[in-house]
């Protein structure tokens, strides 16, 4: 896996020399802030378990930044720095939100960025709902945006690779497992909650400040609109959260098809959302899930069938192509007796 | 006997304080009463609003993100019938309702039933992709426009003692109340109401008792779209919307939801008026443009300060 990583990311950086098309600067642009943002997102909602809806806020925060500190006269990469801090900061600050568990969480994350967005909206210092327009840059040209982008991102990547591998990440998944025997081991959940929450924020800030260079315009409804959140959210749900290849997956497959229905408007946002209920619904682990338990079929010579597809579908895999019963997208064997488990699983927040 | 006696003096005491101070605010300030008076108005439709959210939420204990996005429905298809064949939304209401009772039986029994019983975020993440669907469909079908109903009586006023008040507001209101008593005659007397109490205060027992617990599931989630549709039809007279209100509307409706607490419908009623008040009073006071970002303002801070709610008992 490292290795075709390595390759990818040779291949873009010798990309330019040999392609100078526009188009393909863009698109890997636009592919890079969005593989930041999932990759970024994957750390609180796939990792640590926290279904995190105020990403779009860091995200916005660190764009506002650097934007008014680039007016201000600081230099880009100072600016996005001080950007990405801010981020990380107003992630330190939203720490009460943790009080809330489950879809109150949800909820609670949702309306403070909906907040920040309303209160820029109306506050004059940062323009208003007019926005911020950012001087044009003679000194860059799309090339140097390229390289800034690539290496955002793999910085983002192998910054986040290491987290999760290491020690944090493994406070991070206890958490997510079970919080109370995570708790009972040692862990403190807040603590390690709280740092998963900074570590994505300043990964999202970061991007954010990027993302103002390159639009050299931003406004409230667009800087923290809920897209920020729910695209990335999409992407690591599609691809598998809680895994490191399942954002990048699902965010190249976003942008690939975005660009592919471009030209149907809205209809494209309709089929992503219907790809969402049909990710959740069909394949609760994602893609990456999909091809382990693929993988694990072909091993063992074991052939399942996915919990949640529709039941005609099910029985005729069961009939005729003899597929097992029994699925196993989650290891837990007692999710079997599935009419009887609502009562339990429901009642813990 | 002696409870009901002791809720009747503490409403009544409630009621007589409630007067007491809109008598002294049309003395005093009278401008402040029309502000508080449009609040109360507004109120009745929250509470309304919450309705179908929180019956959900207390039977399910699925938090449907896509309740703004039915409501932003039921708009559009008064919107719909007023403009293309001319029917009042005060009567189109009655077709609304069954319309989105069938929409949300069939959204539970295809797509929720599916994800309720995995973990707490896919149902919120299908009623999430739910809510976008719902809105290109809206972006589709009556392009991004904001949308407002223009009655023939839109202007008409009631004057009652020196005070004008807007009918269709007035009305929307009593529908409202009218609406909540209807659900709550239906959930406490009768046997499919009891029942759908009976699964949501314990899955298994309803199970054993010979209760179809998933047809309540079902039941319960077309109830709930029902009303959402019922509030958003009477919302279609008073406010403009566009697709994209969805979002704006389920969090006040959540804001109802967490302030009331309990699942008492008179709470959700007082609850509904209070939310209405402090945001008419907020956006006198700080600006019109805030006026949102009060409601989420107050669902956040009743979450972490006092997340039993106004009526509810830590638990």
């Amino acid at each position: 896996m490292i290795s075709i990583g390595l390759i990818i990311l040779g291949v873009l950086f010798a990309a330019p020399t040999y392609v100078q098309i526009n188009y393909f600067f863009h698109f890997v642009i636009i592919l890079c802030i969005y593989i930041t943002l999932s990759v970024s997102w994957n750390i609180v909602g796939g990792y640590a378990g926290q279904c995190n809806f105020a990403h779009s806020a860091f995200f916005g925060a660190g764009a506002y930044t650097t934007a008014l500190l680039w007016n201000a006269g600081l230099l880009p990469y100072q600016a996005m720095i001080m950007g990405a801090f801010t981020s990380a900061l107003l992630a330190i600050l939203i720490t009460p939100c943790f009080r809330l568990r489950g879809s109150y969480f949800v909820l609670g994350t949702m309306s403070l960025s909906e907040i920040l967005r309303i209160v820029m909206l109306n506050w004059r210092v940062s323009g208003g709902a007019s926005g911020i327009h950012l001087p044009v840059p003679e000194q860059f040209t799309i090339t140097t945006y390229y390289y800034v982008a690539v290496v955002l991102t793999a910085f983002t990547v192998v910054a986040t690779w290491f987290v999760v591998k290491g020690k944090l990440g493994l406070a991070f998944r206890a958490i997510r497992d079970n919080e109370v025997a995570a708790e009972s081991l040692g862990v403190n959940p807040l603590f390690y909650k709280v740092i998963s929450l900074v570590l994505s924020a300043f990964f999202a800030g970061l991007i954010g400040g990027f993302y103002s260079y390159y639009v050299l315009f931003i406004e409230p409804n667009n800087a923290f609109s809920v897209f920020w959140t729910a695209i990335p959210l999409f992407a690591t749900i599609l691809g598998g959260a809680g895994t490191m290849v399942g954002p990048i997956v699902g965010a190249v497959i976003y942008v690939g098809l975005t660009e592919l229905t471009a030209g149907l408007g809205v209809l494209s946002l309709l089929i992503l959302g219907i790809v969402l209920i049909a990710i959740v619904i069909i394949a609760p682990t994602g893609l990456v899930g999909l091809a382990s338990r693929y993988a694990y079929g072909r091993r063992t010579g074991e052939k399942t069938v996915q919990r949640g597809v529709p039941t005609f579908i099910r029985s005729w895999l069961i009939t005729y192509h003899k597929v097992g019963r029994e699925s196993m997208t989650y290891f837990a064997s007692n999710r079997k007796e599935k009419s009887f488990m609502i009562g339990e699983t429901k009642n813990k927040y | 006997m002696d409870i009901l006696w002791q809720r009747l003096i503490k409403s009544l005491l409630i009621a007589v304080t409630v007067v007491v101070a809109l008598v002294i605010l049309y003395f005093v300030a009278l401008d402040y009463l029309y502000v508080v008076l449009g609040g109360v108005l507004v109120g009745g439709l929250y509470a309304l609003a919450a309705l179908g959210l929180a019956l959900v939420f207390g039977v399910m204990k699925i938090l449907n993100l896509a309740h703004g996005s039915m409501m932003v429905l039921g708009a559009y298809l008064s919107f719909w019938f007023f403009t293309l064949y001319g029917i009042d939304p005060f009567i189109s209401v009655v077709l609304v309702i069954p319309i989105l009772f069938l929409l949300g039986f069939a959204i539970e029994y295809f797509l929720m039933d599916k994800v309720a019983t995995l973990t707490a975020h896919q149902p919120v993440l299908v009623a999430f992709g739910l809510m976008v669907v719902l809105e290109s469909l809206f972006m589709l079908l009556w392009t991004a426009d904001p949308r407002g109903l223009v009655l023939p009586y839109s202007g008409a006023r009631l004057t009652v003692g020196g005070l004008h008040i807007s009918l269709t507001r007035f009305v929307a209101c009593v529908l409202s109340v009218v609406g909540l008593v209807c659900l709550a005659i239906i959930m406490n007397r009768t046997l499919i109401g009891r029942a759908i109490q009976a699964v949501s205060q314990d899955f298994k027992a309803a199970c054993f008792v010979g209760i179809n617990a998933r047809r309540m599931y079902q039941l319960a989630f077309g109830i709930g779209a029902a009303f959402a549709g019922f509030a958003g039809s009477l919302i279609s007279v008073i406010y403009a919307f566009e697709p994209t209100s969805g979002l704006a509307f389920v969090i006040k409706a959540l804001a109802v939801i967490v302030l009331a607490g309990s699942g008492r419908i008179s709470g959700l009623i007082i609850a509904g008026v209070v939310l209405g008040i402090i945001e008419s009073v907020g956006a006198m006071i700080i600006g019109g443009g805030f006026k949102d970002a009060i409601s989420f303002a107050v669902f956040l801070l009743v979450l972490l300060l006092k997340p039993e709610g106004l009526f509810g008992r830590r638990g």
